[in-house]
């Protein structure tokens, strides 16, 4: 657990109701770009997302993907029918930490998400944890 | 090369598993079916049936059954 999510807890009595990871190899994404090109992005990140990827980082995008799929397993437990790619925007607030907003899903008002990215060699690993 | 065998091979390709596994049992969530090799399901299978998948066919793509429905509606029959 993150120590702003503890903090979190202990000063708001909320408890965890999921938690989720995920890993991305880069070389996948590379190839896969390399062989389709940007445009099948679209359908999977929001404009803004896609508007604020430097592909030439290409762990950026591999951890944003890392990051949508974390959220999804995380709040899987609490959903009937689990989020997609585009109800997912992964942002970035002043401090430098990712945060997460929902996009056309209406019962997440009282959910909060800690959002956490690292990036080692070949891989992108994200973790999400669910709090309400 | 008839669409259903068509389908099988991206299938195979895409998610990296033997042409034999594949079956109306399968489902994204599965080991092999990660977010990943959705990305590259959905390009092949507009590349090489030559159709463009909305967002919303890629939302609703959720296993083999599915696939095949889908590719229906863009008069792939099988």
């Amino acid at each position: 657990m993150t120590r702003t999510a503890f903090y979190w807890l202990y000063c708001n009595n909320a408890m965890i109701v999921g938690v989720g990871i995920d890993l991305v190899k880069k070389s996948r994404i590379k190839s896969l770009l390399k062989r389709y090109g940007s445009s099948f992005l679209s359908k999977f990140l929001a404009p803004e997302e896609i508007a604020g990827i430097d592909l030439k980082k290409i762990e950026h995008l591999c951890g944003l993907i890392a990051a949508k799929e974390a959220v999804i397993k995380a709040t899987s437990i609490i959903l009937k029918q689990p989020l997609n790619f585009l109800n997912i925007v992964v942002c970035k607030k002043v401090s430098g930490w990712p945060c997460v907003e929902f996009r056309k899903i209406a019962n997440l008002s009282k959910v909060k998400i800690f959002l956490s990215i690292t990036h080692e060699a070949d891989y992108s690993v994200a973790i999400a944890i669910c709090e309400k | 090369m008839e669409n259903l065998e068509k389908l099988k091979e991206i299938f195979s390709e895409a998610l990296s598993i033997d042409k034999s596994k594949i079956n109306d049992n399968l489902s994204h969530g599965s080991d092999e079916w990660d977010s990943v090799s959705h990305m590259v399901l959905i390009s092949q299978l507009e590349e090489k049936f030559n159709i463009s998948i909305d967002i919303d066919e890629v939302i609703d793509m959720s296993s083999f059954v599915k696939a095949k429905e889908i590719l229906k509606k863009h008069q792939i029959n099988f």
